[in-house]
């Protein structure tokens, strides 16, 4: 294991960002396998990996690491003490700040980090039964059958596959009032699989979005609001596909581009439609629960 | 209560009095004492003084006229000279209060051998009383460089510390703030000097003192051959002639010279491997055990150790100072558990 100045040079330029990488270059340049080194060290292959691929998870004790590195350095006849000092960054970097308030003072974290969160589930809890005590209201006021929203989504009329594409969580469905809000601002940027805590944050705070725009040219303003998850699909003319979700109460949609648009409700009675702020009947275009219509024509 | 109004005024110690150095470790400070563990004494008819204390007594070792001699009070961990020691303590304690107006009195945590008896630990309260201490707290020499290692002696996992002092070599084996096993072997620094000095006496034919043979071991003393040999001058006395000599010595040599004393450091580790429990077993076979002390610096330690037991062999960071710095986390763990016999070894 001859690591001449060359090696160590090419270490240095290469200047990579944890210990592990550069005596895994060290190592790699002499042609030297993993498992002689930790042959050599006592090591096992295992946590010599973890030590290369600076696996904080893997990795022993920051001492224990320490070592290994020092005397796999030596190994190598590198100067170990830059590597050492890396790798102390290097951890306190990937380490998590949970991982470290496991010690001193860690037990009151956690119960302070699990008190927050006990709030914010009953927060959401809370959010949850008001806005089904609303929903209710609503639906008595747009005389939509009240059974609609007790039954579950629509699935008959999107194909396999279309549904395959969405996996947004239903559990959140807050107040009528807020939905409208929701319904003006809706995110453009937000895709159909975006996490659960994501929703978690808009049951309790609505959010801030705006209207999308789904063909280059044209104003025409497409908004849908939700009472019930339901599968939307809006197609060009041509039958291009130029938008495609499934809407919950708590996502509206509002969309922008060239009219008409062909739209696809999987659900209608738990879902109203609005073109540029007109309200669009679908009980003329809805045959099992799904509403087939072409709008701006 | 006197004592008690002074400690007001005193900082909290850690001291490692060890047979070679003798280290202090002040809260929030460090350490800020690190001097050889050597006392020179003037004697002036039946009047003994203290001429010189620490680093310049130790410039006198082996080179003092009749009237005065250097003397090192501790042998293998232990208090061979209580009174001596009682003055180097005192001497140290105010070294380290040196800008305060009132003379210290410091609660003090001493870091004692673990193999050393009832008598030898009471010794060394005692002195640390007489020289101002007001409250004396012992903890065992492996659990204080086990501590100032860093390693997770909290923890339900066993942890090997090997510490190589200048006259005892401390092997222990840690689990949840106990020493599940320990042993002393009366081998360190200064055997490694020994087997030099009898080494150069048999071989070259020329008495060198033991501050050479110290130097001989830095500079060039390994544990296992080295690729590169390198080469020291030394100059001792021949013996045949009685005449200084110059002559030169390799690496090699010394690693011949200290094979007896390293021999019986490998047989120990070994030893404690054997009686260890086998779940702690389990755990130092997956970490490997940990050198500390000033032996540890002896060139390739580590490598001769983890030849001869197979397991991974770390080198403490700063292994000189493990034992006080540890001394000085055990205090504060101590004071923060609200238990002052957590980690006590009384």
């Amino acid at each position: 294991m001859s690591g001449d100045d060359s090696v160590e040079d090419q270490v240095a330029a290469q200047a990579p960002a944890n210990p592990g990488a550069a005596l895994k270059a060290a190592r790699e340049a002499i042609g030297v396998s993993r498992r002689e080194v930790a042959q050599a060290l006592n090591l096992s292959v295992e946590t010599l990996t973890a030590i290369e691929d600076n696996d904080a998870d893997g990795m022993p004790d920051l001492v224990f690491a320490r070592g290994y590195v020092r005397s796999y350095a030596k190994l190598l006849e590198l100067d170990p003490e830059p590597l050492v000092a890396m790798l102390a960054t290097a951890v306190t970097q990937r380490m998590p700040a949970a991982r470290a308030s496991t010690f001193k003072g860690g037990n009151k974290v956690v119960l302070i980090g699990a008190g927050l969160l006990v709030l914010i589930l009953l927060a959401a809890l809370l959010a949850v039964l008001l806005s089904g005590d609303t929903q209710e209201d609503a639906a008595t006021v747009d005389e939509r059958p009240s059974t609609a929203i007790a039954e579950a989504p629509g699935v008959s009329a999107p194909t396999a596959s279309e549904l395959a594409m969405d996996d947004t969580p239903t559990e959140f469905v807050p107040a009528a009032e807020e939905m409208a809000i929701d319904a003006v601002l809706e995110d453009p940027g937000a895709e159909p699989d975006s996490d659960a805590s994501g929703e978690e944050v808009s049951a309790a705070v609505p959010p801030v979005a705006a209207a999308r725009r789904i063909t280059p040219q044209g104003d025409a303003e497409l908004a849908i609001e939700f009472t019930a998850d339901c599968w939307v699909e809006v197609r060009s003319l041509a039958g291009d596909r130029l938008y495609s979700r499934l809407g919950t109460a708590t996502r509206p949609i509002n969309l922008v581009g060239e009219a008409p648009f062909r739209v696809r409700l999987g659900y209608a009675p738990g879902a109203s439609l609005r073109f540029n702020g007109e309200p669009v009947p679908l009980v003329a275009h809805t045959v099992d629960n799904v509403a087939n219509l072409v709008v701006g024509q | 209560m006197l004592k008690y109004i002074r400690g007001l005024f005193s900082r909290d110690l850690s001291i490692d009095l060890g047979t070679a150095n003798t280290l202090i470790y002040v809260r929030e400070q460090g350490i800020v004492l690190n001097e050889p563990s050597v006392v020179a004494i003037r004697v002036q008819g039946n009047q003994k003084t203290v001429a010189a204390v620490g680093l310049d007594a130790k410039r006198m070792l082996g080179r003092t006229p009749g009237n005065i001699t250097a003397i090192r009070p501790l042998k293998d961990g232990v208090i061979a000279d209580f009174l001596v020691t009682e003055k180097m303590l005192k001497y140290f304690i105010a070294k380290v209060h040196e800008n305060s107006f009132i003379r210290p009195s410091p609660r003090v945590l001493v870091c004692v051998p673990c193999k050393s008896t009832e008598v030898e630990r009471r010794a060394i309260r005692e002195s640390a009383l007489s020289a101002g201490a007001r409250d004396v707290r012992l903890i065992e020499e492996p659990m204080a460089a086990a501590i100032g290692a860093g390693l997770p002696v909290h923890e339900a996992v066993g942890t090997m510390v090997v510490d190589i002092g200048g006259g005892t070599t401390e092997i222990a084996i840690i689990s949840l703030n106990g020493v599940v096993y320990s042993d002393t072997i009366r081998v360190g620094g200064d055997r490694f000097d020994e087997a030099i000095v009898a080494y150069v006496r048999r071989t070259q034919g020329s008495l060198i003192g033991e501050a050479t043979a110290e130097r001989i071991k830095q500079e060039i003393g390994a544990a296992y051959p080295q690729k590169d040999v390198r080469e020291i001058d030394v100059r001792g006395r021949n013996l045949a002639e009685g005449v200084p000599r110059s002559f030169a010595l390799n690496s090699n040599e010394i690693l011949e010279a200290l094979q007896e004393p390293l021999s019986m450091i490998v047989q120990g580790v070994k030893s404690a491997l054997e009686q260890c429990p086998p779940e702690l077993a389990s755990d130092i076979a997956e970490t490997g055990f940990v050198l500390t002390g000033g032996g540890a610096l002896l060139r390739d330690l580590d490598v001769l150790l983890a030849e001869e037991t197979g397991l991974p062999v770390i080198i403490a960071e700063d292994p000189l100072t493990c034992v006080a710095r540890g001394g000085g986390k055990a205090l504060e763990m101590m004071d923060k558990a609200g238990n002052a016999d957590l980690l006590s070894t009384e």
